[in-house]
């Protein structure tokens, strides 16, 4: 009967897509399962969260612990995305993520020592792993912010150690699982770490690399004067200066952040001679003792104007605070880069069980030129437009930054660092659309410098 | 009746499984304190054993396969909702899924005592294709919404979805209208002239704009999948046209490709197929945590109440067979699947010992229901075809799909009773 010769054509037919899913559970269970096992956002491979070591700022206090089964955070939204979190549900982000391999605990002893420890001390808990953050200027830094989107970062200038990042608007880990659906969504981003992370143009900052640059390759010298008319013609479009300067020597543009200037300066490097520049300082590179931090995006605009409005910090150009304190700190050396950290050393009871290679220094900018640069930041806030960054007794040496973007009012900028004649920190600023850098962050960066110094 | 003592054995062994599996899954779950599974066993043991009696009682030349392979099953099943219950915070799941099994064979065996023959519902298929359109337009215009999509009856506490049966009164219309009308729908296709074979063209046209009809309306990817799926299939054993069932399977898939770009959800859905780790918080949360689950299982699995199936969202339903291949392994979930193959296999030798072609048509439309509901959903698990929300047959937490599948299990068996006497074996 044919309708029953048809059962059998069916039946079989059926029978072998059965096949199908026998051949991807093994794809998926067996061949794969390793793979898929280590991404990060895979919270299975969190052993029980109760045996991961701490997260401790250079003091040794708290700042991540387990605590339950849970992963508690003493400082809650002050260290919100910078560290991340660990859940169950989740899975991890933020530094959390990056040192997990660090803080895991023994469930199985990967090494003979952490077998040793296991079988004679029955010890079972992760190493600690104590970062740079000193928690009271973190606190410091981050009240800084109330009320503001942004960021503010403190870097140690002999070391190159980040001691506070702070990022706003920022997330109670406490409730992180309960707020996770609007947190995902939030248009102002509270996930994101704003100091490492966020890539902003660096308007006017960014002429202290376009200073320093056109120094150290001779296409332009310290007592060669500009003459600002208030606009100058950028390739295809005619460049707006904030006033008419008139002739200014190079110290004195900085000073009163002449755009005809820089403009005119990035003119003679070129995009790719500021690409290069930026390289020089490390922009464009990984920082592996910052995890997660964004690299740098130098000018990809093929359009006349990329170079003239690069050399003022705008075009596509897009930095984050943290590589602004880092040339900013290069400068403060004397033309000596440092590569940022933020991770100190793993311990284990108090016993470093690792700690990185300690920075290795190199010089990017001749000595006389970062001299050079260095005297015209300190002018900026002696008699500049970073006058309100200035502390009684200290002198500070900086440079504002007003950031023109896509995203409505400028971002407002300050780096700078103090005392002026013998540098210990560095700081960068960002208030996202807060307007000009001058009135809004450089008022910040006094209050943050006295803190820091007198930490 | 040479088959009754080995199925004996087997329905032992089904009790010996489950007795097992709930010690093992007691003890997996100490720490969250879990309730008892000895009342929910026992009952569960009551309804299996009941069943088997009863039914070699009313109807003993019926194919004694059926009852061990869909307890197995059931139990398999039983024993993950049961394990997922304390772990998502519902402990009487377990206890819950329980009674819908017992109720499910009570199901069975009530359809074993109905009188009369399986022949006599040939006459009532147009009652079967208007009650199913009734219940299917019933709960689209009053169901009760959740997570979007309007499949439910609300009655108190029990939520009824009328998919389950309406797919059930759809094999019965085809396998009694395709009987009597497919030598009409082959003669029109075999005009001497070459003409176009409209009817068929009209038959067919008529499956496919349903299945995209559920889709548009519906929003429900798998029960479209399903029904074309079904018909083409039951098309084809009734008529035998290889050419007009691959020109259907090439519209069907212009037709998704069209549902594709038209509609945001269907996108979604297989956007969060393709790659779930593009969005692994949002769109693709369940499929990555499923691919999670699938890898922590591994080869041999994590053990019953050993593992974290209860991170899939949906695990006790949608996702019940990825949490079967995490704890139970990858050896585990492909025992499964040939215990489904067995128990399709079983419908299709029911199909072809039918004494008549109804018998067939229908004993055929329901095995390739229960496969292809199984593929679907299976496939969606695995990463093979995008995720949609239908029932895997006799393991997914629900009544209304527990019941509708021991009724398709009495109706087969119906059929091999009358199959084994008249045909012989």
């Amino acid at each position: 009967m044919a309708i029953k010769a048809r059962v059998r054509v069916v039946a079989l037919f059926l029978l072998m897509l059965f096949l199908a899913p026998v051949v991807n559970l093994t794809r998926l269970q067996v061949l794969r399962s390793e793979e898929l096992s280590q991404r990060p956002d895979n919270s299975r491979t969190l052993e029980d969260l109760s045996l991961r070591g701490s997260l401790l700022d250079r003091t040794g206090q708290l700042l991540a612990q387990s605590r339950e089964g849970r992963r508690v955070y003493p400082l809650g939204p002050l260290t919100g995305p910078l560290l991340g979190y660990m859940t169950g549900r989740l899975g991890s982000a933020g530094l959390e993520a990056s040192l997990e391999a660090r803080t895991a605990g023994y469930a199985v002893p990967r090494t003979p020592k952490q077998a040793w420890n296991l079988v004679a001390r029955g010890e079972r808990r992760g190493d600690d792993v104590v970062l740079t953050l000193d928690r009271d200027l973190q606190k410091v830094a981050w009240d800084l912010l109330e009320g503001s989107r942004g960021a503010v970062l403190v870097l140690d200038i002999p070391t190159a150690e980040i001691l506070a990042v702070a990022s706003r608007p920022s997330f109670d880990p406490a409730t992180l699982e309960a707020d996770w659906e609007r947190l995902r969504v939030d248009p102002s981003a509270p996930l994101i770490e704003r100091g490492t992370q966020g890539l902003y143009p660096p308007g006017s900052t960014f002429k202290i690399l376009t200073m320093a640059g056109a120094l150290a390759d001779g296409r332009t010298a310290a007592d060669e004067v500009f003459a600002c008319t208030g606009s100058m013609d950028a390739g295809n479009f005619i460049l707006h200066d904030n006033a008419v300067h008139g002739p200014v020597r190079l110290e004195e543009a900085l000073v009163v952040s002449c755009n005809v200037t820089f403009a005119t300066l990035g003119q003679r490097l070129g995009v790719d001679g500021l690409r290069r520049w930026m390289d020089a300082f490390g922009l464009l590179e990984a920082m592996p003792l910052v995890p997660n931090a964004a690299e740098a995006r130098p000018v990809h605009s093929g359009a006349p104007s990329a170079a003239a409005e690069a050399g003022i910090g705008q075009a596509d150009l897009l930095v984050s605070p943290l590589a602004m304190a880092r040339v900013t700190a290069a400068v403060a050396r004397g033309g000596i880069d440092l590569e940022p950290r933020l991770v100190r050393a793993q311990t284990r009871r108090g016993q470093e069980t690792w700690r990185p290679a300690a920075p290795s220094a190199r010089r990017v900018l001749p000595q006389a030129v970062a001299e050079q640069v260095r005297r015209a930041m300190a002018a900026v806030v002696a008699r500049g437009t970073g006058g309100a960054a200035a502390l009684p007794g200290v002198a500070v040496a900086g440079k504002t930054g007003t950031a023109e973007n896509p995203h409505g009012a400028p971002h407002a900028w300050f780096v700078g660092y103090a005392p002026a004649r013998d540098p210990e920190v560095a700081v960068a600023i960002l208030l996202e659309n807060a307007g000009g850098g001058g009135a809004h962050a450089a008022p910040l960066a006094s209050r943050l410098l006295q803190q820091a110094l007198s930490r | 009746m040479s088959r009754r003592p080995s199925a004996f054995l087997l329905m032992a062994l089904v009790s010996a499984i489950l007795v097992l599996g709930a010690a093992l899954a007691q003890a997996g779950l100490s720490r969250l304190d879990p309730p008892s599974p000895w009342p929910s066993v026992g009952l569960l043991l009551g309804a299996f054993w009941a069943g088997w009696l009863l039914s070699h009682l009313r109807r003993p030349a019926g194919d004694s396969m059926l009852l061990p392979l869909s307890t197995l099953l059931c139990s398999v099943g039983w024993l993950e909702v049961y394990r997922l219950g304390p772990a998502i915070g519902s402990p009487a799941l377990g206890e819950r899924q329980a009674w819908w099994i017992a109720l499910g064979v009570l199901v069975f065996i009530l359809s074993l005592f109905v009188p009369g023959d399986y022949r006599a519902l040939e006459d009532y298929k147009y009652s079967c294709l208007l009650t199913g359109v009734f219940l299917q337009l019933a709960v689209m215009l009053f169901g009760t919404e959740i997570n979007g999509a309007r499949l439910w009856f609300e009655f108190g506490p029990v939520l009824f979805q009328p998919v389950e049966v309406v797919k059930i009164l759809l094999v019965v219309f085809l396998a009694a209208f395709l009987r009597q009308f497919r030598h009409w729908i082959r003669l029109s296709l075999l005009s001497p002239e070459g003409r176009l074979p409209r009817k068929a063209l009209l038959l067919l046209g008529l499956g496919w704009a349903c299945a995209e009809g559920v889709l548009v309306l519906q929003k429900d990817l798998g029960m479209a999948l399903l029904l074309f799926g079904l018909f083409l299939s039951m098309f084809f054993l009734s008529t035998g046209r290889r050419d007009l069932v691959a020109l259907s399977a090439v519209l069907a898939g212009v037709g998704s490709w069209v549902c594709y770009h038209l509609f945001g959800h269907v996108r979604v859905r297989v956007g969060a197929w393709l790659d779930p780790f593009a969005d692994p918080q949002g769109q693709g949360y369940q499929m990555s945590q499923a691919l999670y689950a699938l890898a922590s299982g591994g080869l041999d699995g994590s053990g019953l109440g050993m593992g974290r199936p209860f991170l899939v969202p949906e695990a006790y339903t949608d996702f019940i067979f990825v949490a079967l291949a995490e704890e139970w392994g990858m050896l585990g979930a492909v025992g499964v699947l040939m215990v489904y193959m067995m128990l399709v296999t079983r419908a299709f030798r029911i199909a072809l010992w039918a004494g008549d072609e109804f018998g067939t048509l229908l004993a055929a439309g329901l095995a390739t229901l229960v496969a292809w509901q199984t593929l679907i959903l299976v496939g969606g698990t695995v990463q093979l075809a995008p995720m949609t929300g239908i029932t895997l047959p006799f393991m997914s937490y629900g009544g209304s799909s527990m019941l509708a599948n021991f009724l398709l299990l009495g109706i087969l068996w119906r059929i091999s009773a009358v199959g084994e006497v008249s045909g012989g074996d």
